[in-house]
């Protein structure tokens, strides 16, 4: 299988005070293109800090992390920006939606940061918007969504720019059993081409877990063995 | 993203929190449109003041040499020698002069509003409309050459009303010297409508002065030639006479309006700059509120310049909003000026030109831009993890 993914001995040291900590511990890891991967771990084992840096959000304090032989790690702010804007899409577990946009705009944003003319970027989130289940909410503004709606919604908006790779932190984290299935079923099936798309998921919940084609398990800024 | 999406993205925001936006561009509206009601002022006199240059007929104005008033305003003591007249009209053909015509300015009252101007020429050889060529009489009849010496009056318009003078008045000078109304003026522009004409004699001797005038009129046969021709009687008269020019006079009022200007500008810089800060409080306030949302745009793909633009074109747009219900609301604040001054001064002493629109819209945009930069600067910086609370 192709690898897609690479956190090449990466540490994350955060000051605090006059001590510092450390969240990860030169941690390597690789994802291959078109698995799901769970990252597990106990609160405060490094999850987050971990997606933070796969993603782009942040720079470790020492490592690399390379998307398909791309150091992103090195990437001046405005590259990097352009680079998750073309290569991944994010989910987070408080949907995150930009209030004032409703639904269709809100998946149109991205679009919109990459100049997709107007009648294109339209037609594109009205299509995902179908796929998720919410053509007909399309003009609902965030605040007139349930929780699973504005998820579907987060949904769409991360697929809109069609990334490589997926991130998903606790995206069923809150909402109720029933709906986080519906979410679950959404993100884990297959691409036109029966091709999965490249997921790393950040959850607690074993269920949630045992849907990824990997799991890894961090504690203390370190894999476990 | 092109501009009109930025712009619409930069008009929701605004709207998140519409009374907040509306009070902030309150400010705005307020601290323009008192800029503009403070410089109309300045823009109505230096239009007043064209109009009634070109209503002056004289190329150039000879005062006694080391006076140090304008020649429009002169000293209401007549203190330049007639005998200068026949001087200078010896240096008609030389210099292609037309007509020298001593005058004798005195005025009554204040320029409140209780006051005119007593303008008085010789009418054995002149004209009132060779002095101001677009004079109209509206009633009655000019000064004849006959009256030099007579005691008779024409009322420019805003003057009749001031000293309440009809057609056939009597206007009283002194105990024992009282003028007839013999023509009334039809409104006009300028210092003319605040004006009483008489024959020149007839004021001096009223005024106990002789042989003395408070100025000297000279019209050209080529108007072009003013300047070289001031020059000319400045060098001949050295130390006796200073010849002005219409320009000269325009430039020395000119001056004084603009040392207005910059005064009422003053003024008005400390309500531009509380508008200001009103305008960049409300956006830094905008972006900590939103600094979640900021994170997520930067997460999916903003560059920190969209950002920065973002919250600068916010900035903007209350500015330009401001500023342009401040052009209006100051318009109307002119109206309102001019209309509480109407009875007092014959001219609109307030004025919204081209260039103090262009003026006010420059002041709200440099205004936007600077209120929006600090904000803008804090929003772009923002760490994204940070922002968003990952952390």
């Amino acid at each position: 299988m192709t690898q897609i993914l690479e956190a090449k001995d990466i540490s994350k040291i955060y000051p605090s005070g006059e001590d510092t900590v450390t969240a990860l511990n030169h941690l390597s890891l690789s994802f291959e293109a078109g698995k799901i991967t769970a990252i597990v771990g106990p609160s405060g084992s490094g999850k987050s800090t971990l997606l933070n840096l796969l993603a782009g959000f942040d720079r470790p304090s020492s490592g690399s992390v390379k998307h398909q032989s791309t150091d992103i790690t090195t990437m001046p702010e405005t590259l990097l920006a352009t680079y998750r804007l073309a290569h991944f899409g994010f989910i987070f577990q408080n949907y995150n939606l930009i209030s004032i946009l409703n639904a269709q705009e809100n998946v149109e944003m991205p679009l919109s940061l990459a100049g997709v003319p107007r009648a294109k970027r339209s037609a594109t989130a009205i299509e995902i918007l179908k796929r998720v289940g919410l053509a007909k909410r399309s003009t609902h503004y965030p605040n007139q969504l349930s929780g699973g709606e504005q998820q579907r919604v987060a949904i769409a908006r991360a697929l809109a720019t069609n990334p490589s790779v997926l991130f998903a932190d606790e995206p069923t984290g809150n909402l109720d059993t029933s709906t986080g299935k519906g979410i679950l079923e959404l993100l884990t099936e297959p691409m036109e081409g029966s091709q999965h798309r490249t997921l790393i998921l950040i959850t607690h919940d074993m269920e949630v877990a045992a849907r990824a084609d990997t799991i890894v398990r961090i504690r203390d800024g370190a894999l476990e063995a | 993203m092109n501009f009109a999406d930025l712009s619409t993205l930069a008009l929701r925001g605004l709207m998140r929190r519409p009374v907040r936006t509306l009070l902030t561009i309150i400010g705005i509206v307020v601290a323009v449109a008192s800029m503009v009601v403070f410089l109309s002022l300045g823009e109505g006199f230096r239009r007043a003041l064209g109009d009634q240059v070109s209503n002056i007929g004289p190329d150039i104005q000879v005062q006694l040499a080391g006076s140090d008033t304008s020649s429009v305003f002169g000293s209401p003591i007549p203190d330049v020698p007639i005998s200068f007249v026949s001087k200078l009209e010896t240096l008609k053909e030389e210099l292609g002069i037309r007509q020298v015509i001593p005058y004798m300015l005195t005025a009554r009252g204040s320029f409140s509003g209780s006051g005119y101007v007593i303008l008085a020429y010789p009418f054995e050889n002149t004209k009132l409309t060779d002095v101001y060529p677009n004079m109209k009489l509206g009633s009655g009849r000019w000064i004849l050459p006959s009256e030099g010496n007579a005691k008779v009056a024409v009322v420019g318009s805003q003057a009749a009303k001031t000293a309440k003078l009809a057609l056939g008045d009597e206007l009283r000078l002194s105990r024992t010297d009282r003028y007839k109304v013999v023509g009334l003026l039809e409104k006009g522009e300028g210092i003319t409508d605040s004006a009483i004409f008489l024959p020149f004699a007839s004021l001096s001797s009223t005024l106990a002065v002789s042989g003395k005038a408070t100025g000297i009129a000279i019209k050209l046969n080529d108007a072009a030639d003013a300047r070289a021709t001031a020059n000319i009687i400045n060098q001949r008269f050295a130390g006796d006479l200073k010849a002005q020019t219409q320009g000269d006079v325009v430039q020395v009022l000119d001056k004084a309006i603009a040392i207005g200007d910059a005064f009422r500008f003053g003024i008005s810089l400390i309500a531009l700059i509380v508008g200001g800060l009103a305008v960049a409080n409300t956006v830094m306030m905008g972006v900590y509120e939103r600094t979640k949302e900021f994170g997520v745009i930067r997460a999916i793909g903003a560059k920190p310049s969209f950002v920065f633009q973002l919250v600068v074109l916010e900035s903007l747009l209350m500015a330009l909003l401001g500023g342009v219900g401040g052009i209006f609301v100051g318009w109307l604040g002119t109206i309102a000026v001019n209309f509480a001054v109407r009875d007092l001064v014959s001219v609109e002493i307030a004025q919204v030109t081209f260039r103090l629109v262009g003026l006010a819209v420059g002041v709200a945009t440099v205004l936007g831009l600077l209120s929006g930069l600090l904000p803008a600067r804090t929003a772009s910086r923002l760490v994204i993890t940070q922002a968003l609370g990952r952390n």
